[in-house]
């Protein structure tokens, strides 16, 4: 359980963080989402007691990280994979850890054996590929089979096995009933892994709800509508439009309609007599619903510039 | 995988706090092949020292030139560990502490013992004992050398004397260590680490030294190199003895590593 009341960081006069309250609960998993610089790692930062918050608390179990007698035994974190002194071996990375906070010498076999760096313990961190190191982060966080996990982007780096085989290992550690809270920018694995989502923009809270809440409660869904003749095709897009759609041509004879509903289309081309081939709603994925979420809220972005891009502002 | 209650209580006979965090350390220092090349570069510096110097010293004597020529070799013993041993410390220290802020592996170390005096003190807790028994085995291996190079015009060296000053090495050699660290935990840069401790265990006294006011002189006298130095007997001005100068070690240590605790409580890491 991560409890954070009225966390705030400000760094002179910018506020990277800004009243954040909210409660992540175990047994789930819960996706950290918000563009770049939004303060996403500031605020795992500040619940690992690395950054001091300006104001509020961040509590994991009810106690401050620091007030924690054996840290890694509640609380494992991949924050940076690559910040492991690269000439240590990665048995003796694992080995320092567990020894600081009295945790036996055999789980640090255990878990080199879960995360499959067994083959390659004794060799130099230096020469571990952006995954393997990503590995071994996650090893560190099972290290002292915590109840709450932290993961700071952990599929960065790693081949579609890899992101497979984190989303597997997320997904058990919430079975088991720990508190698992991760961040990613990847909004198709995000949706495949968490169950709860929190999104900041701007260092404030926008959402803490259930994915699918989060999907369904979008306006972006879509009506995907095949029309064979091109005159009617012509015809029903202007209808279309009159009625206050916006509409989008894709392949050959398809339309897609955005904000409509599948029987309003299916209204509209009976009047006019049109002939259709597929009149079908499109849900709306975690990446559009998160792009309307956010939208207001890019720090770095190009979003209010221009649609130079088409469909990021939609 | 197991439970989530069970495994956790199965793993709590363990210990943790400052015991934890200095077997910690303690694995991590031997766990490099830079541990091991900056204590045998210590040695190699202090023996190449008194080589060098032992054998001008000959020669010098020899052609009977102007000046007292270093004779004494357990003087060139500790003017090897000022001016050229403890520079290989003070990079392993910096090692220890200012190099984890290079890697970003501090990050790791505090989310292993959040809490900061107690990291910080598990480093010194490690690394003073390994450089004390470092400057044991360094004084027998740079008086040896010293003796040798200096041949027939060494002074005679008494067992009571090599013991004692075998002691102030290793002495000196875990205080630049510890002061090390507290300027690496306050400067939190490799760069930064090494200039500092180089400008305060050298260049700063030697400056104040050459400075013809008293009172700058006096002043220059209590830092640590020149504590050092008096702690092992070269000190060029007698200002106070062995008993002051361990004193003062010690007190630097203690305040640089005040300071290197002030912003590890005052800056995020």
């Amino acid at each position: 359980m991560i409890t954070l009341s009225g966390l705030t960081k400000r760094y002179g006069t910018v506020t990277a963080v800004d009243g954040l309250d909210l409660e992540i609960t175990p047994g789930r998993v819960t996706g950290f989402l918000g563009p770049n610089g939004a303060g996403k790692s500031t605020t795992m930062r500040m619940i690992l007691g690395l950054d001091r918050p300006t104001a509020g608390r961040a509590l994991v179990n009810g106690k401050q990280y620091e007030e924690l007698r054996h840290p890694l035994r509640e609380v494992g974190a991949l924050l940076d994979a690559k910040a492991v002194h690269p000439g240590r071996t990665a048995r003796n990375h694992l080995l320092s850890m567990a020894r600081s906070n009295g945790i036996a010498r055999r789980r640090v076999d255990e878990v080199l054996e879960v995360v499959g760096l067994t083959s390659v313990a004794s060799r130099r961190v230096g020469l571990f590929s952006l995954g393997m190191g990503q590995r071994l982060g996650i090893a560190g966080a099972l290290l002292g089979d915590p109840g709450v996990l932290i993961f700071d982007e952990p599929v960065n780096g790693l081949d579609p096995d890899g992101v497979r085989w984190v989303r597997s290992i997320a997904r058990s550690l919430a079975e088991e009933g720990r508190t698992v809270f991760l961040s990613s920018h990847l909004m198709s694995e995000m949706q495949q892994t968490a169950d709860q989502v929190v999104v900041i923009g701007k260092g404030k809270l926008i959402a803490d709800t259930p994915v699918l809440e989060l999907i369904e409660r979008s306006s972006l869904g879509t009506v995907r509508v095949r029309v064979p003749d091109p005159a009617d095709r012509a015809d029903l897009v202007r209808r279309i439009g009159t009625a206050g759609f916006g509409t989008e041509l894709t392949a050959d004879d398809a339309l897609v309609v955005r904000g409509a509903r599948p029987e309003q289309i299916g209204d509209l081309a009976h009047e006019a007599g049109v002939r259709l081939h597929e009149l079908r709603l499109q849900e709306p994925s975690l990446e559009e619903a998160y792009m309307e979420l956010t939208s207001d809220s890019v720090e770095y972005g190009t979003a209010r510039s221009a649609n130079v891009t088409g469909g990021w502002d939609a | 995988m197991n439970d989530t209650k069970a495994a956790p209580a199965a793993a709590a006979r363990g210990r943790g706090g400052l015991v934890g965090a200095a077997a910690a350390e303690w694995t991590k220092l031997w766990g490099v092949r830079s541990t091991w090349v900056s204590l045998a570069s210590t040695a190699a510096l202090v023996v190449a020292y008194t080589v060098i110097v032992g054998v001008s010293a000959r020669s010098s004597t020899a052609q009977s030139s102007g000046g007292e020529p270093p004779t004494d070799p357990l003087a060139n013993l500790g003017t090897g560990v000022v001016f050229m041993g403890q520079f290989a410390v003070l990079a392993l220290a910096t090692m220890v502490i200012a190099s984890e802020y290079a890697t970003g592996s501090i990050r790791g170390t505090l989310q292993c013992v959040p809490v900061r005096h107690r990291m910080l003190l598990s480093k010194s807790v490690v690394l003073v004992p390994v450089l004390f028994v470092t400057g044991l085995v360094v004084a027998p291996l740079g008086l040896g050398s010293a003796v040798v190079a200096l041949g027939d015009v060494a002074d005679p060296v008494t067992a009571g004397a090599s013991v004692r000053q075998a002691l102030a090495v290793g002495g000196y050699l875990g205080a630049v260590g510890m002061i090390s660290i507290g300027i690496g935990a306050a400067v939190r840069s490799v760069a930064g680490t090494i200039t500092v401790g180089f400008l305060v265990l050298l260049v700063l006294p030697m400056t104040l030294q050459s400075v013809s006011v008293e009172f700058v002189q006096k002043a220059g006298d209590y830092l640590p190199g020149p504590a050092g130095m008096a702690l092992m007997g070269v000190s060029e001005s007698d200002t106070y003895g062995p008993g002051a100068a361990a004193a003062l070690l010690v007190f630097w240590a203690l305040a640089a590593n005040a300071a290197g605790y002030w912003v590890l409580r005052n800056r995020d890491a």
